[in-house]
């Protein structure tokens, strides 16, 4: 095949893996309707596309004094198609009824985005990133002094549930009501920039989640938090960022 | 020595008034620490709270602070010369009143310019319409006394405070969604439940439109040659225009792919036999 370059490249199909690629030779990735093509241009010169339906849509030329290493990996949902969201809407399909303090764990899904990473020693940066599923967006609130929220629907499950790879992650939630009545959840709302991501192979899986269901002068709302340690184990794809942390659903759940 | 003691204590004459040297030596130099104090305090400022202000408000506290200091550094000399402020109370009263009818509107300016720094019905940077002036673009510049906008024409407008803060304000950016409202007309013959299901799949479609707040999507009215339906669809604010733009474009597109008719105002002409010719 020929790209806009004029060079011949030849696509496979396949071999559809995160992780991290030496580009010592010209290197052809799969994913979904994308394909990324990373080759050497010259002394010190390397060259990166990426073609959606075999046309050409991003170019890079990097110039790096060492053997250029990129990461293809799962990163938040916040980069395509263009960075206004900041924080991730998971709306369950069935609304998950918690009786006064009981608890529970369930597993979800939640949307990534695919990041080529150049990764630096105290920082990362992301050099191209693209979506294979839908993007949808949310408001969280109201359009008054609500929150724009990149949106997925997902159901509750108490397995690991089956996963569209490179468009989904895994995710644990550890459900917890310590209020005196019913909390229905119907939706979990979290910040992702700057979160860390795992993968291995096809699977990406984010850190476990922790919501607790709480009141506090006459009001009832959620903390959603990173809870400690997290089941799935993988490599970690990290930007090395900060990470908001901490988020409290004061708009309901 | 002895004759510079001389020169310090002698008098010279300024506009018909005898003044000491030295008295003018140091009401300059009070003046000139005024100065000098004024750009202390305006950097000072800057540095420790300017950073944490908005734009227009760090304008509006940079020039209070610089010029206040002067104006008192400058009363300061003044006094030092032997200036009686007691007389200037009085006179100043009348010729206050006499300047406040002069200035009424530049006052009236000012005190709206403060005014709009409490209400702060928009920020720089912020995309506006004043609808009673028919102006819109993007606010450039709030001062003590205007406020400057440049309009999506490119051109440059600006407006006094009083007119600003008195007006009706439209601001565009203030929230984070605006809805998008179009009408499609479809014709009789068509069925308006598929045309509502292939504009709805339509938006969805569309990364921008958001999934909540929901869109709407229903028959508004019989029209005389359509059946029209409204679509209000919410989108990023920043994102208004261009999606405005792209839906109904793309519905009119995937209408047409889905074969729905969109009708264009017809009229049957029936002839009276008697006009015809035998």
């Amino acid at each position: 095949m020929t790209v806009k370059d004029g060079t011949t490249k030849n696509i496979e199909e396949g071999f559809d893996h995160f992780g991290e690629y030496t580009i010592d030779k010209n290197i052809d990735k799969r994913f979904g309707n994308d394909t990324l093509i990373m080759f050497k241009a010259g002394q010190n010169k390397y060259g990166y596309q990426r073609l959606h339906d075999q046309q050409l849509l991003v170019e890079k030329f990097i110039v790096s004094e060492e053997t250029l290493t990129l990461g293809v990996v799962p990163v938040a949902p916040i980069y395509t198609p263009e960075m206004i969201a900041s924080h991730v809407m998971l709306k369950l399909t069935t609304p998950l009824v918690l009786e006064p303090k009981s608890s529970t764990d369930a597993y979800l899904t939640m949307p990534i985005e695919i990041g080529i990473v150049r990764a630096m020693e105290d920082h990362s940066e992301v050099i191209d990133a693209f979506s294979v599923g839908k993007q949808l967006y949310a408001i969280y609130g109201t359009p008054e002094e609500g929150l724009l929220c990149r949106y997925h629907l997902t159901r509750l499950s108490s397995e690991p549930p089956k996963i569209s790879p490179y468009e989904e992650a895994f995710v644990r939630v550890h459900f917890f009501n310590y209020t005196d009545k019913i909390a229905t959840v119907n939706k979990i709302v979290f910040p992702v920039k700057g979160a860390d991501f795992y993968y291995s192979d096809k699977d990406a899986y984010f850190s476990d989640l922790e919501i607790i269901i709480q009141s506090k002068l006459l009001s009832t709302f959620a903390e959603v938090d990173l809870s400690e340690g997290h089941e799935f184990v993988g490599r970690k794809a990290s930007l090395k960022q900060d990470y908001e942390g901490k988020f409290v659903m004061e708009w309901g759940f | 020595m002895l004759e510079a003691a001389f020169f310090i204590s002698s008098k010279v004459d300024l506009f018909g008034t005898q003044i000491e040297i030295l008295t003018l030596l140091i009401s300059i130099a009070i003046f000139a620490a005024g100065v000098l104090i004024a750009r202390i305090v305006r950097i000072t400022v800057l540095k420790y709270i300017g950073l944490h202000l908005p734009e227009e408000t760090r304008q509006v506290v940079n020039r209070v602070v610089y010029y206040g200091i002067i104006g008192l550094a400058a009363l300061a000399a003044l006094s030092n010369q032997g200036v009686d402020f007691t007389g200037l109370l009085l006179a100043g009263g009348i010729f206050g009143i006499i300047i406040g009818f002069a200035t009424q509107s530049l006052i009236g300016n000012l005190i709206s310019g403060i005014f709009m720094q409490i209400d702060r019905p928009m920020k720089i940077g912020d995309p506006i319409e004043i609808p009673d002036m028919n102006v819109a673009g993007v606010v450039t510049e709030i001062t003590a006394f205007s406020t400057r906008l440049r309009r999506f024409d490119g051109t440059y407008v600006r407006i006094p405070n009083e007119k600003v803060f008195t007006s009706q304000i439209r601001n565009f950016s203030k929230n984070i969604a605006r809805r998008v409202e179009f009408q499609v007309g479809i014709a009789y013959k068509e069925d308006t439940v598929s045309a509502i299901e292939v504009i709805k799949k339509s938006l969805y479609d569309t990364p921008m439109v958001l999934v909540e707040p929901e869109p709407n999507i229903f028959v508004d009215s019989l029209g005389e040659s359509s059946v029209n339906i409204n679509v209000w669809a919410w989108v990023p604010w920043q994102h208004w225009f261009p999606m405005r733009m792209q839906l109904i474009e793309q519905i009119k597109r995937e209408l047409d792919n889905a074969g729905i008719e969109i009708p264009f105002p017809q009229r049957v002409v029936w002839l009276a036999e008697s006009s015809r010719k035998p």
